[in-house]
This record gives structure tokens, C-alpha cells and sequence, in this order.
């Protein structure tokens, strides 16, 4: 397995660990968008959210209400974004499905994606597409 | 309540639903990153993720996985973007809980934010903050 979280996970590369339990870890990301910037992995190997099971998401569910706990408290930050990159179109570049939690800050000039509109009739379009698949 | 996801999830307010269970809601985001962007809430009230039960932000991640997979089948996508900004200071604006997903398409021009490295030291401290926070509970 030559995946990096992976052997993270198994202890054969050093890591900033904050938090293990049986079925997830969290580590710091060594290229931070903002200090502390933790990144929650499970330890299954799976590509994306769509290979974990009900109970491993219930499990990054906790420790990601858990560590953003921590994160505020013991960083005294007053709130953090939360990712989950889909594809390395996404700007996924670990194959290992991870949360991202970034601690915000005043003036940290991290700002949201541009928002636009739908055309006439566009959102509808959209809709209809993607309830076909659900 | 004067919440609008209040109101959207008890259909006082019309919206673009794609998917709805006996505690989630998921609908089109009128003013979208990109074509097809959903947001994701729970239908009661919660204010961000300390608000929120554990159980309860398990099912509303549940259904991001199936809106995401729904995204990747249906839409000419390439990936997706799931994001919760936490707070204020995070950019939250409906203080509701939400999960934005945001399709990605090819050339989209949408980058991610930018890193940076910690100096000398520097994440040992930060790591000894949390880890005294987790000790002392």
C-alpha cells in the first residue's frame, strides 16, 4: 500500500497526531492554510466518503464535533471551515478520504468561492437531472 | 422562528428540493458556486456543529454522501466539493447548519486556499495547546 495516510495511520511515517480512537485519526496538515488546520482520516483505506460505511461516517462525525471542540477551546478561535474534497479536481490530493478543519480567524483573508445565479429556467433544469439520480 | 432554512424545511418558503428524508433537506443554492451546487441541512434548528447531537450530523453527512454520489452520476462533474463554514468568522451567513457541495466542473477557476509552513517549533506549541485542552477534560 503505498498510500501516505495509510502508513500515517500504521505509524511508519511521523505525523502531529492530536487524536486516535479505533476507527479514525487526527494529525495536523504539514502545509497548514491556517495553523492548526487538522486534517480527520479514517483509518480504513477507501478513496472517498462513498467507500465508508454508516458506522465509519458516524465516526468521523463524532471526532469532527470533537476536534472542532478542541480546536476552539484550546486555540481560542471563535470558528472553523470544514472540508471534504471529492476527486483531485476538488483539489483532493490524498486518494484516502479525510476532513480538512481550517481554524478561522479576523482578517485571515480566507474568503468563499464566488456566487453567481441561474438563468431562466436553469435551476429547474438542474433539478430535474439530479433527481433523476436519487 | 425567523430562520429561512426553518421555513424552507417546512416548506413556508418554496424552494429547488432535490432530496428529502425524515431529517434532512437538500436543495439547489439559488445564488451557486457552480451550476448544480446543493446545500445540505438538518431539518431542525441547530445553529453549527458544537449545536448539533453527533447523531444527527452523522445523518446529515449520510445524505451529503448520497447527494455527492448523485452529483457525480447525474451532472458532467469531475469531483465535488463538500464545506461547512463554522460560524461567523467562517463565513456562516444563515446561522443554521448547512453543508454547501459544490460540483466541480473542468476549468472552473476555483482554487483551494493557500498553504502555507510552520516555522521553527511552531507546530509542536500549537499541538501541545489541543493536546492540553483533551488532557484537561
Amino acid at each position: 500500500m503505498d498510500c501516505i495516510f495509510c502508513k500515517i495511520i500504521a505509524g511508519e511515517i511521523p505525523s502531529y497526531k492530536i487524536y486516535e480512537d479505533d476507527k479514525v485519526v487526527a494529525f495536523f496538515d504539514i502545509l497548514p492554510i491556517s495553523h492548526g488546520h487538522t486534517i480527520i482520516a479514517s483509518k480504513k483505506h477507501t478513496r472517498d466518503i462513498e467507500g465508508l460505511s454508516e458506522e465509519e461516517i458516524s465516526a468521523m462525525a463524532i471526532v469532527i464535533k470533537k476536534i472542532g471542540k478542541a480546536i476552539m477551546e484550546g486555540l481560542a478561535v471563535k470558528g472553523y471551515s470544514v472540508f471534504l474534497d471529492n476527486k483531485s479536481a476538488a483539489n483532493q490530493h490524498i486518494s484516502h478520504t479525510h476532513f480538512h478543519l481550517v481554524p478561522r480567524a479576523e482578517g485571515d483573508g480566507l474568503e468563499r468561492w464566488p456566487q453567481s445565479g441561474y438563468e431562466e429556467g436553469e435551476a429547474e433544469h438542474y433539478l430535474k437531472k439530479i433527481k433523476a439520480k436519487l | 422562528m425567523d430562520c429561512i432554512f426553518c421555513k424552507i424545511a417546512k416548506g413556508e418558503i418554496s424552494s429547488y428540493k432535490v432530496y428529502e428524508d425524515s431529517k434532512t433537506l437538500a436543495f439547489l443554492d439559488i445564488a451557486p458556486v457552480n451550476n448544480g451546487h446543493i446545500l445540505v441541512i438538518p431539518k431542525k434548528h441547530y445553529k453549527n456543529i458544537e449545536d448539533i447531537s453527533e447523531e444527527e450530523l452523522y445523518v446529515a453527512i449520510k445524505t451529503v454522501k448520497k447527494i455527492g454520489k448523485a452529483l457525480k452520476k447525474s451532472l458532467n462533474i469531475l469531483g465535488y466539493n463538500v464545506n461547512i463554514n463554522n460560524n461567523p468568522i467562517a463565513g456562516q451567513i444563515i446561522p443554521h447548519i448547512h453543508f454547501h457541495i459544490i460540483p466541480r466542473y473542468k476549468n472552473d477557476g476555483l482554487k483551494l486556499w493557500k498553504q502555507g509552513k510552520y516555522k521553527n517549533k511552531e507546530i509542536e506549541k500549537i499541538q501541545n495547546k489541543i493536546q492540553k485542552y483533551f488532557n484537561n477534560k
